[in-house]
């Protein structure tokens, strides 16, 4: 029996590293058709994952993670009390300049598929923010780097229009013929209301505020649908499909479109999100550890070189303004600034 | 000997889950923080089995633990062990589910996974039960063991390194896999014998 098992446990190494012949596979099924000898096996290959799971749980950043959740729950990390200071006078100093919001109108019709529907596609580039009028009345404040794409006549139905980016909605009420934002991944069915949709392609989440009225959230195929009222945030996560809804004060989500960049206790790295868009620049990080950092201000019509000044003092961050590369067709590439530690 | 103060260990923790689950309610970040930093990379293994996506399971563990702190007041579980492992298990078995119906797992997975039941160690009580068990063996055998199962060594790998026939290190290897099995029978295999 002893020289059985020893036997057979031999083919259990040769099992796990791919190396049993034919006849082996056969001698070890055999085997194990005995009851006794499979609790063995069982044992065996628990034991065998145990060890390979010790050696995963040593590959996890538990400091990293903690640091994520702690952000999610307390906010912002400490930061020296002068420095905090200083960040108040930043939010207090705000000068009431609008800035000039220069609109890139790129209205073209585009496809004739079916029922000769006639598309209106506008898109924003990033760095500039831009408010239009639909065919029904409702307006819409387009953010940088969005598109929005909406026919020239709307149906009999219902008005149907496709959002990639973020943009606010006042939608003309028209209890006939609701209209319809689609993102990525869900659908926003609205009567008459002003509510906030942030559906960027590359972000994990899809971000619906709703200000006034009430909207119907609910996925690409109707299912799952569930009503919002006013002061409430929808959020859709990409990764686990599901929506959390969560009342919460909804300033931060609606600040761009009085030209005011706001940051409640965001991550740095939806922060540099943000100001690529917002700027139109793009920000290399050095060291992961700054995208733990969690910020807080608000900014109205200030330079770039002030709000990264301003970033610099509430947080051990430095910046550099890398020298623009030249393209070959003379143009100079996207300004890049590099972010290090101090 | 050391699987008694294993043993111990363990289960002093789970005395303590009143005690801590009190301090929790009087809103304790520092016993969050010790919760967090005990159970974390654990309960990411255990999601992982689920999901087959460390990454996804990282992000199911650190909501539970958001929503552990949100919800302190209301916890009735005695054993915070308990809620954490169960809270993990049934957002996986959500999200597994979720995804089946958009075609993206197979029923077969799921299947796989249940027979873990509701297996789950600690990184240190894990560390602890091998390390002090591998310890024990004997030198040749233990050295092999390590460049297998910590190095992710191949027994040929091993046989060239170390100058030893492929028979050899496989024979150590069984030999390991044979002492440390019997060493942790009682620790490692309850779970699996009651399931």
């Amino acid at each position: 029996m002893g020289e059985n098992i020893s036997n057979y446990e031999l083919l259990f190494v040769k099992e796990i590293e791919g190396n049993l012949s034919v006849s082996e596979k056969a001698e070890l099924e055999e085997w194990l058709r005995e009851p006794q000898n499979r609790i063995v096996y069982e044992e065996q290959k628990k034991l065998w994952t145990s060890v390979d799971d010790l050696r995963k749980m040593k590959t996890i950043d538990k400091k990293k993670a903690l640091k994520k959740v702690e952000a999610r729950l307390f906010g912002r990390f400490s930061i020296h009390p002068i420095k905090r200071m200083e960040r108040a006078a930043a939010i207090l100093f705000i000068p009431l300049l609008l800035s000039t919001l220069w609109m890139f109108y790129n209205s073209y019709p585009s496809g004739t598929i079916k029922n000769e529907t006639v598309y209106n596609t506008i898109e924003i580039p990033s760095g500039t923010r831009s408010s239009f009028t639909l065919p029904d009345g409702t307006f819409v404040y387009l953010n940088a780097g969005s598109t929005l794409k909406y026919p020239v006549v709307f149906g009999e139905d219902d008005r149907h229009v496709e959002l990639n980016g973020e943009a606010w909605f006042e939608v003309k009420k028209d209890n006939l013929h609701p209209f319809i934002v689609s993102t990525s991944d869900i659908n926003i069915k609205v009567l008459g209301t002003s509510f906030n949709c942030s559906a960027y392609a590359y972000d994990t989440k899809i971000e619906t505020a709703l200000v006034e009225g009430k909207v119907e959230i609910s996925g690409k195929n109707g299912k799952n649908s569930f009503l919002m009222e006013p002061g409430e945030l929808a959020v859709f996560s990409k990764q686990v499909k599901t929506i959390e809804k969560t009342r919460t004060n909804l300033d931060k989500y609606i600040a761009w479109k009085s030209g005011k960049l706001m940051f409640r206790d965001d991550p740095m790295d939806k922060v540099i999100e943000k100001l690529d868009r917002w700027y139109n620049v793009e920000f290399q990080v050095d060291d992961p550890e700054i995208l733990n950092y969690t910020y807080s201000a608000t900014f109205s019509g200030e330079s770039l070189d002030q709000v990264l000044k301003m970033l610099s003092l509430s947080a051990p961050i430095s910046f550099q303004f890398l020298p623009r590369e030249r393209l070959d067709d003379k143009e100079y590439g996207v300004q890049i600034i590099k972010l290090t530690k101090k | 000997m050391h699987i008694a103060l294993t043993k111990t260990i363990h289960t002093d923790f789970n005395l303590g889950d009143n005690l801590l689950l009190e301090r929790l309610k009087a809103d304790d970040r520092k016993v969050f923080t010790m919760l967090f930093e005990y159970y974390y990379t654990g309960l990411v293994i255990f999601a992982d089995r689920y999901m087959h996506d460390t990454e996804l399971a990282e992000d199911i563990v650190q909501s539970v633990f958001v929503r552990l702190w949100e919800n302190r007041h209301a916890i009735k579980s005695s054993s915070i062990r308990y809620y954490l492992a169960n809270s993990v298990k049934n957002n996986c078995i959500d999200v597994v589910r979720k995804k089946e119906t958009q075609g993206k797992y197979v029923q077969r997975q799921m299947n796989q996974t249940t027979d873990h039941g509701e297996d789950f160690w600690a990184e240190s009580e894990l560390k602890h039960m091998i390390e002090t068990a591998i310890s024990d063996l004997p030198p040749r055998c233990r050295e092999i063991f390590i460049l297998s199962r910590y190095e992710g060594l191949k027994s040929h790998e091993i046989a060239e390194k170390l100058q030893l026939s492929q028979r050899t290190v496989e024979n150590q290897i069984t030999k390991a896999l044979k002492i440390l099995r019997k060493e942790l029978k009682d620790y490692l295999f309850n779970f699996f014998l009651t399931f």
